[in-house]
């Protein structure tokens, strides 16, 4: 007996001695441990990325290559200077807001409806098929809508039959084209995003307004508009910059006077090997959005303290 | 000021879940009533229905001599406070209280709003925080600022869903008091609706026990708590104590009554003919207990009614009174209350052998359909076990 304790007792103790140096040396460094992963992760997928675009968009281009090292303001000059550059960014940025305002626009009072859906089922099925539009690609979603929109599509068929026209319309490639692809292709993205910021509002709350006299309207208005003002920030930007880097879809349904800046970047870095170039498109597009975004923010009075409750989780 | 109406009203949810069956109620002008039941007895879906939350499955709702059935919730003239409040989040407390006017089709001058919403703020003894947000109101706060909100466009009615179930015990009493006085000084009429029978107790004028989505007894807290008319009010209203036995005889509204605990004598409203099955319910204050040191047969040989011997389990004082359990002879547990300034000799203490009585006035004889069995389980486990069958 006794035996076994002298034996056992030293063991424990360095046992527990050397967990103690373990746990003194984590206790010391949690907090660089905790903070460093995702530092080292932005670092990885974000810093050292942009800070490479940064260089490549000073990177002079001599003729058959890419690029080479060195120092040039010859691409910026050429963004200044030639106007066909900040128009498509006009275009692009014009297109991805229009494109957003639409995904609201029809996306709220699906998200709505299905938040205030009484059957768990069925808004389970609902969202299962939003979702599952998502799983394909866009390239197939777009090529669907050059089918339903072409002159002996679907749509010019019906409005022929129903008389509402004399003529097929050449609809695709066009900027209605582009404009319905764009939207439907972004929609779910809006849907889900509103749908969780709508659910997070206590129907309660809406019950009381009617109670204290506001029909559905006022109710919508100053009620469940307001306590989602998050989420509809959040559907806004998520589907603008989604939009904003679109290239499939403004390839496929838009004719080239309307292809936006990212097609435009492709065609430099891999059709036209400007790579510097295609750096410094990517790197005005990259301050506009910004700018944008940093003023939507301001302007709507977001991320106040009230507001962190009704939708704040749905904050991208 | 208005009454209210509820005329057949019903509320099946799909196609078999009947929440509310069939019940008929008239609230008086200027009168408190209070719908008491367990969990999931339809007391939230009868305010909601008078709310116009829910449509009705049949039956009419009516204020004053309007049908308002039909009407959609912004057109009906009731003022509600939600369990959860329901405030705002992103407006402050003025703009809460406000809200009414703000969305009424009439136009209220700024002066007449401000006017309004500090008056209301006034009446429920908190001026000064217009400007807060409600996430910088404490409990109780928030839950004078939706009463205020509900108020101040001078509802016919007010109905008020479990305000008080989220509050601690001494907040509660506090709002209690708070709620009545509010209620008295405006005369508006109130649906009140708890789970808490004692709140319901000290609040009502009339109380409504729901079971099932229908009513088990209607009446004034005393009525209700004294004459109960079925063994689950008995059970659900304040303590009881429940003997199971049927009925041998009787005279004159006093039947006898066989039980495990002897032959008892108790009052019966109805007629009850011999071999019914029935409850004798007694209050805990309707008991009297004596010291009762001899292990012989009791008093006059154990033959006389409402008379039983049995050892203290438990003293408990509990503020005024002094509340016992009995373990009696014949194996029931009894609960006893007496007033804590009664003196004796000889405190009872726990252990100590006691003579048990009551008289027959303050024993009810209830009838036992097999479904209140069942409703009494749901409520009390403790007493079913207890007092066998
Ligand atoms: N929206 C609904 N859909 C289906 N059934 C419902 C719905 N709301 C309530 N019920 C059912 O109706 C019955 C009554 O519910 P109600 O909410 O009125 O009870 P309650 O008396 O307020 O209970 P509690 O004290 O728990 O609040 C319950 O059986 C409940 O499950
Ligand atoms: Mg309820």
């Amino acid at each position: 007996m006794a035996g076994e304790t002298e034996t056992e007792t030293p063991y424990t103790r360095d046992r527990s001695e050397s967990s103690g140096r373990l746990r003194g040396w984590l206790n010391d460094r949690s907090e660089s441990i905790v903070l460093g992963y995702p530092l080292a992760m932005l670092a990885l997928f974000f810093a050292v990325p942009l800070f490479l675009l940064i260089a490549t968009s000073f990177y002079p281009k001599p003729s058959g290559e890419y690029y080479q090292v060195g120092f040039t303001l010859e691409h910026y000059r050429r963004l200044f200077t030639v106007p066909l550059y900040f128009r498509r960014l006009g275009f692009t940025v014009a297109l991805s807001m229009a494109t957003a305002f639409g995904c609201l626009a029809i996306g709220y009072p699906v998200a709505y409806t299905l938040a205030r859906m009484d059957s768990r089922l069925r808004r389970r099925v609902y969202i299962t098929t939003i979702v599952s539009t998502m799983w394909l690609t866009y390239i197939i979603r777009s090529y669907a809508w050059t089918v339903i929109l072409s002159k002996n599509g679907v749509l010019n068929e019906f409005l022929l039959t129903i008389g509402a026209i004399d003529t097929a319309l050449s609809l695709t490639p066009g900027i209605w084209a582009l404009a319905i692809g764009m939207t439907y292709v972004f929609l779910p993205f809006a849907i889900l995003t509103l749908y969780s910021s709508i659910n997070n509002i206590d129907p309660e709350l809406e019950e009381a307004s009617k109670n204290l006299g506001a029909d559905r309207f006022q109710t919508f208005r100053n009620v469940t508009v307001p306590l989602s003002k998050n989420g509809i920030y959040s559907a806004w930007m998520l589907v603008f910059i989604l939009a904003l880097g679109a290239y499939i879809v403004p390839r496929l349904l838009g004719k080239p006077a309307q292809w936006t800046l990212p097609v435009i970047i492709g065609n430099q870095s891999l059709n036209n090997l400007n790579v510097p170039f295609g750096a410094a498109l990517s790197i005005a597009m990259m301050v506009v959005v910004i700018v944008i975004l940093v003023a939507g923010y301001e302007l709507l009075g977001l991320g106040s303290e009230e507001m962190a409750g009704a939708g704040g989780g749905t904050d991208g | 000021m208005s009454r209210i109406e509820l005329d057949g009203l019903t509320k099946v949810y799909g196609s078999d879940v009947v929440a509310v069956d069939d019940i008929d109620l008239t609230v008086k002008d200027g009168e408190f009533v209070t719908l008491v039941g367990p969990s999931g007895c339809g007391k939230t879906t009868t305010l909601r229905c008078i709310a116009g939350f829910e449509t009705v499955t049949d039956g009419r709702i009516a204020m004053d001599d309007r049908e308002i059935t039909a009407e959609p919730p912004y057109r009906r003239d009731v003022g509600m406070v939600f369990q959860s409040f329901a405030l705002f989040p992103h407006m402050t407390v003025e703009e809460n209280v406000a809200y009414g006017m703000r969305v009424a089709d009439r136009d209220f001058s700024d002066t007449e709003v401000d006017d309004r919403v500090t008056e209301m703020l006034a009446m429920i003894e908190l001026p000064g925080i217009e400007e807060r947000m409600p996430s910088q109101l404490s409990g109780g706060q928030q839950q004078r600022v939706a009463l205020a909100r509900a108020l101040a466009l001078n509802p016919g009615a007010l109905l008020l869903d479990e305000p008080l179930a989220s509050l601690d015990e001494k907040l509660r009493k506090q709002m209690q008091a708070e709620l009545s006085r509010i209620q008295k000084d405006l005369g508006v009429t109130t649906v009140f609706v708890t789970h808490n029978q004692e709140e319901a107790m000290t609040m009502s004028d009339r109380i409504v026990v729901l079971n099932d989505g229908e009513f088990e007894q209607v009446g004034s807290p005393d009525t209700v708590y004294h004459e109960p008319e079925s063994i689950f009010v008995a059970d659900f209203i304040g303590k009881a104590n429940v003997f199971r036995g049927s009925v041998t005889g009787g005279e004159e509204g006093v039947v006898d009554v066989d039980t495990d605990t002897g032959v008892l004598k108790a009052t019966a409203d109805d007629r009850l003919d011999a071999g019914t099955d029935v409850g004798v319910v007694v209050r805990p204050e309707g008991i009297s207990l004596e010291r009762h040191e001899t292990e012989d047969a009791i008093g006059d040989g154990g033959t006389r009614a409402n008379v039983t011997a049995g050892e203290v389990n438990l003293v408990q004082m509990l503020g005024g009174t002094v509340e016992y359990r009995v373990y009696t002879d014949a194996g029931t547990e009894l609960i006893v209350t007496t007033q804590a300034g009664e003196q004796r000799a000889t405190p009872i203490e726990r252990g100590d052998r006691v003579r048990v009585s009551f008289a027959a006035e303050r024993a009810r004889a209830l009838s036992i359909e097999s479904i209140v069995e069942n409703r009494v389980v749901d409520v009390r486990p403790e007493i079913e076990a207890e007092t066998g069958s």
